[in-house]
């Protein structure tokens, strides 16, 4: 009976140990890391470069960060208390052209750093949040960027980017809700596809 | 930039920042301090601070009618019920939407085809010598305003970096401070100074021909201007005018891509850009 009761114990205790072990390893930054070198090694493969490549390596981008980044979370802040007016439908249609918008964005973004390094400055964690900061340097200049984290079961997922002090989410937040006070949420949503269409033709010639 | 008369705007300039600081002492006592109440425990948090680092979590609640939001499952849990850090303020939008256009216009119509000739005729590292040589003449309203906020040691930092330049430099038009004594530029302005002080931002203005400001930022322009030794060397205002234009012409022919990015990824440039300048400012302000 007590070496039953010695070995369970022993049991939880490694149990135990095993799992703060486990939830230590993948922090937000160990998570964030490898999904970001992985977008710099799509960004530097030479056999990915070029405008005309740029459906393909695009499609492979955003394969990678969708692991990272939780667009439909972003769509939410993003869309605030609109967001609950809103069919189910509606909401999976939005989030799809918000993807789009934030691809563009941010992609965009990155495709211009090519060749700087992105250093991993500091980590940050609140409860299920996190702030992971990192560093491009280009042109000598050294630009921090901060990613905002939030943990659904063991991941850590991106819903908004920081650049020296101006949010990303935040911005669009406030556009959308000077584009509310005028449309309704079917014209905001027309206004978000004019912009997506207007990335496609700019983009693909 | 247009200076009047020396004496002229020494008086303007007395009584606007009287005006503006005296009350403006008595006000920060209810107003947010920027240092202060926005990043709450910096200091106490285990993982500590640095110079890139800010505490952005403490600034989650994206939120303007915290009362609309109770009860919403999106915000329910990592989301503090408190007034957001800082609410833009636009009373002027109408007018303001039209200074807009017209900066608009001003940089498709004339800057950039005016820095793309530029571009064109000058080598890069030319205009990049340019460029130094400007930014070093302006290092009195960084070397003032680093010391009015009690940075010395950043004043200490500019006053190094203004002597080497304009020596080892030639006239500043190379930068061996930073190149050989890794000596990097400190920036600071007035409406950061004023900001430091706990003036409020105050009412958001878009200025013709300079861009998104505020009340409190527009003042501080107009210090720095007084602080800048081009008009006493010039003594001319359409001197003046061409210094800041060659100033601006150079400064997008190296990074030209700012504007155009801005207008091609937001919906309403307009807000976006009001919504991040604001929010940069804030940092600014809020850098140790």
């Amino acid at each position: 009976m007590k070496a039953i009761q010695i070995l369970m114990y022993a049991g939880i205790i490694l149990l135990a140990g095993s799992w703060s072990q486990g939830t230590e390893l993948s922090g937000p930054t160990e998570q964030l890391k490898p999904a970001l070198d992985s977008l710099i090694v799509i960004l530097e493969d030479d056999s990915l470069k070029g405008a005309e490549k740029k459906k393909e390596r695009r499609s492979l981008i955003m394969k990678e960060i969708s692991n990272g980044f939780d667009f439909r979370e972003m769509s939410q802040r993003v869309l605030g208390r609109t967001w609950n007016t809103i069919t189910p439908e509606e909401q999976d249609y939005f989030v799809t052209q918000m993807t789009k918008l934030l691809e563009n964005v941010y992609v965009g973004k990155l495709e211009s750093y090519t060749g700087g390094a992105i250093d991993f400055v500091e980590e940050r964690i609140k409860g299920n949040r996190a702030q992971v900061t990192t560093l491009i340097e280009n042109e000598g200049v050294k630009l921090p960027v901060h990613y905002i984290m939030q943990k659904t079961g063991s991941k850590w997922m991106v819903y908004d980017i920081n650049i020296e002090g101006v949010s990303l989410i935040r911005n669009y937040m406030e556009q959308f809700r000077s584009i509310l006070r005028q449309n309704d949420f079917n014209g905001l949503v027309k206004i978000l596809e004019e912009k997506n269409l207007s990335f496609a033709q700019n983009d693909g010639a | 930039m247009l200076l009047p008369d020396g004496e002229y705007m020494k008086n303007c300039l007395a009584v606007v920042c009287f005006c503006l600081l005296v009350p403006g002492i008595s006000w920060s006592a209810e107003l947010v301090n920027p240092g202060s109440g926005m990043y709450p425990d910096l200091l106490g948090d285990e993982s500590g601070s640095s110079f890139y680092d800010p505490d952005l979590l403490e600034d989650a609640p994206y939120i303007q009618e915290p009362d609309e939001l109770l009860n919403d499952p999106i915000f329910e849990d990592d989301f503090s019920f408190r007034t957001p850090v800082f609410v833009v303020k636009d009373p002027l939008e109408s007018m303001n939407r039209v200074f807009f256009e017209f900066n608009d216009r001003l940089y498709f119509w004339v800057l950039k085809p005016v820095s793309k000739g530029y571009a064109a005729i000058l080598p890069v590292d030319i205009r990049q010598c340019l460029g130094n040589f400007f930014t070093n003449l302006a290092a009195p309203i960084r070397l003032v305003n680093n010391l009015l906020q009690g940075e010395v040691e950043d004043a200490g930092i500019v006053l190094v970096r203004f002597l080497v330049n304009s020596t080892a430099g030639v006239l500043g038009l190379g930068d061996p401070a930073y190149r050989d004594f890794e000596l990097e530029p400190r920036e600071a302005d007035f409406g950061q100074t004023l900001g430091k002080w706990g003036v409020n931002a105050g009412i958001y203005l878009c200025l013709p021909g300079l861009g998104p400001s505020t009340l409190r930022d527009t003042v501080g322009f107009a210090g720095d201007v007084y602080l800048h030794p081009y008009p006493y060397i010039s003594q001319d205002w359409v001197k003046d005018i061409v210094y800041i234009g060659t100033d601006r012409v150079n400064t997008i022919s190296l990074s030209p891509s700012v504007y155009d990015e801005l207008k091609r990824v937001s919906l309403d440039p307009y807000v976006a850009s009001r919504q991040a300048y604001y929010e940069y400012r804030q940092s600014v302000i809020a850098k140790q």
